[in-house]
């Protein structure tokens, strides 16, 4: 198992994981325009190794603000993405974006 | 930077500074005077207890002059006046650098000479019969100095207190010229300037001997008994009797004490002086802030333009509330375009994110749907064509846009979302949303964006808004909607009016997101 840690902010930290098929990225925190380029950096780390599956599980985050959900879209064209444990209000923003279907989000 | 704030603190020392090293000044001359006064009474007190010392030294040593002539009349008695055993005991304490230079036997009397060793010192003839008669009537020792003259000596007559009539001892003792001595060393004597006196009285004709011409200030004097005289002994010390560090100490208080005035003074005024520095630096700052943030606002203004107010048949207003980091552009835009006299283009979008980037993505994607909405393009394929304009990939931004046209004659909505939260109706006291397709942002790949038609209630007033209106962190954005429903129902009067109560609502605290809002109402006239 491969964990690439980084601690950001106020109470927000990025984690990579080896996943099945892919990594799985997990976020702690709030993800918004204060901590969206510690998430983005997890990210490209995880892309880096070229998975087939990218998967973010964020069972910890509570919140996440457009530019989040920017960094998951941009992700998206480089693996399949899937969203993991979204909380109510990250899973309502994706939907009312229109983003279900691209970002994967479990029905 | 505040040019006279620098001169002032580089040319000038702060009061401040000054009061503290005056202050330290002021402790450091008591403390030095203290040890001073310390040092003083210390050096008094040992030189009485030295003086004292000495004088006990000097009692120890008068036996030395009295017991040899007391044998010596004892030795007299015994042989009746006999002068070969008094020559014979007697001749060894008498010569030069001896006891004595002189002595000799006298009858009771003290007028006839019995027997005589040594020589006589000029000048103390006429005063030995006075002395031998004192002897008699007062046994013991009996002292007088003969102190003037070059034979300088102190006489003594000696009569045994066994014998009431027995013979006289006479003699005489030297005493240094002019009473000067060499210092000694490795005596009582030897670390003190003193002298010594005949009697009680500190008096120049009765000095016996000085090792020293002057004293000096601080003098102790003891008192010794010496036959039927007394001896005074005055002292002064050569060096600090306490010991160099207690005699030193108050210089080293005074100089150490006066640098470490110096050194705090100059401490002080160094952090005052950064102080000040810091106060300067953080004013500077705060004035760049400030022109930042003017910087910005006015970009912000340039780009998004308030629509204006609208013409005859359509009444628009809008708002621009900045969030909290106002420091940075932010990309939300609206957009109004009448497109004949009818009919009207309506469109707000928002950019991820914020800065200078985020800008240019908004100015471009804005040019560009003004050149497809000239093109004559309804909303869907508006936004289909406005997709390939962006890529979240490369550019790692996306863009909700929500755009319509509405249409005076037939009341009709045209309304198309790329991921943008939907328009809001406000008609009679009521609000709702406009549940049309959305379609995912600007963006994020090659889409197909459907619109849909509604009926416009007359009358009503159209909102379209961006999330900051009602993105919350602690709740979702059905909460944030339907709080903004609620409020948007109560509103009434002109277009702006509503906009005022709503943004005075919902975006007038500490919001964290840029905020726009734009309200459009169709004007029906009555003639038609």
């Amino acid at each position: 198992m491969t964990t690439a840690d980084s601690e950001v902010g106020p109470g927000a930290s990025f984690a990579v994981e080896t996943g099945d098929d892919g990594y799985v990225v997990l976020a702690r925190g709030d993800v918004d325009l204060d901590t969206v380029n510690d998430f983005q950096a997890a990210v490209d780390a995880a892309l880096e190794r070229g998975p087939a599956t990218l998967t973010f599980d964020l069972s910890g985050t509570s919140f996440m603000d457009s530019s989040g959900l920017a960094v998951i879209v941009a992700a998206s064209n480089r693996a399949k993405v899937t969203i993991r444990n979204p909380s109510t209000i990250v899973r309502r923003v994706v939907e009312i974006s229109g983003l279900a279907e691209t970002l994967g989000l479990p029905e | 930077m505040n040019e006279a704030l620098w001169q002032r603190s580089g040319l000038r020392v702060h009061r401040f500074p000054v009061a503290i090293t005056a202050l330290a000044l002021a402790i450091t001359g008591v403390l030095a005077w203290t040890a001073a006064l310390v040092n003083d009474h210390n050096e008094s007190r040992l030189l009485r207890l030295k003086v004292a010392e000495t004088g006990a030294v000097l009692q120890a040593a008068i036996p030395s002059v009295q017991t040899p002539l007391s044998s010596a009349a004892e030795i007299a008695q015994d042989t009746n006046g006999g002068a070969a055993g008094f020559d014979r005991y007697l001749s060894a304490f008498v010569g030069p650098k001896k006891t004595f230079t002189f002595a000799a036997l006298r009858s009771h009397d003290g007028t006839r000479q019995l027997a005589a060793i040594g020589i006589p010192a000029r000048g103390t003839g006429a005063t030995v019969p006075e002395l031998s008669r004192r002897a008699a009537a007062k046994t013991g020792l009996n002292v007088m100095g003969h102190l003037s003259g070059p034979n300088r000596v102190l006489q003594y007559a000696f009569a045994s207190s066994s014998v009431p009539t027995g013979p006289i001892v006479y003699a005489e003792s030297p005493l240094p010229p002019n009473a000067r001595i060499q210092p000694t060393t490795g005596t009582a004597f030897s670390d003190l300037r003193f002298a010594l006196y005949l009697g009680r009285h500190v008096s120049d004709d009765m000095l016996l001997e000085k090792n020293a011409d002057d004293l000096g200030s601080r003098t102790a004097s003891v008192v010794v008994p010496f036959g039927d005289q007394t001896l005074t002994v005055v002292a002064a010390s050569n060096g600090s009797l306490a010991g160099g560090l207690s005699a030193s100490l108050w210089w080293i208080v005074a100089l150490s004490g006066g640098i470490l005035s110096l050194a705090a003074g100059g401490v002080t005024e160094r952090l005052l002086r950064r102080r000040l520095a810091a106060e300067a630096l953080t004013a500077a700052v705060q004035r760049l802030l400030d022109r930042q943030q003017d910087i910005s606002s006015a970009l912000q203004q340039a780009m998004v333009p308030p629509p204006p107010p609208g013409r005859g048949h359509l009444e628009v207003a809008s708002r621009y509330v900045p969030g909290v980091d106002e420091l940075e552009v932010g990309g939300d835009w609206f957009d109004v375009v009448e497109l004949d006299e009818n009919r009207t283009f309506v469109s707000i979008g928002d950019v991820s994110g914020r800065g200078i980037s985020a800008g240019t993505v908004m100015a471009s994607l804005r040019s560009a749907m003004a050149a497809f909405v000239s093109e004559g393009h309804e909303p869907g394929a508006l936004l289909t064509r406005l997709g390939r304009l962006l890529n979240t990939a490369s550019s790692g931004r996306f863009a909700t846009v929500c755009c319509l046209i509405v249409d005076r004659r037939s009341d009709a909505i045209v309304v198309a979302s790329a991921g943008h939260l939907p328009p809001l109706i406000i008609s009679d006291g009521a609000a709702y949303y406009l549940d049309g397709p959305v379609g995912p942002p600007i963006g994020t790949g090659e889409v197909v964006y459907d619109e849909q038609t509604f009926h416009l209630p007359q009358g009503a007033t159209v909102l379209l808004f961006t999330d900051g209106l009602v993105e919350r962190k602690s709740e979702t954005i059905d909460d944030g909607l339907g709080r903004l429903a609620h409020v948007a129902a109560q509103a009434s009067g002109s277009v702006d009016e509503m906009l005022e109560r709503i943004t005075s609502e919902l975006a007038s605290g500490l919001i964290t997101d840029d905020t726009a809002v734009l309200g459009v109402r169709l004007i029906h006239d009555d003639s038609r």
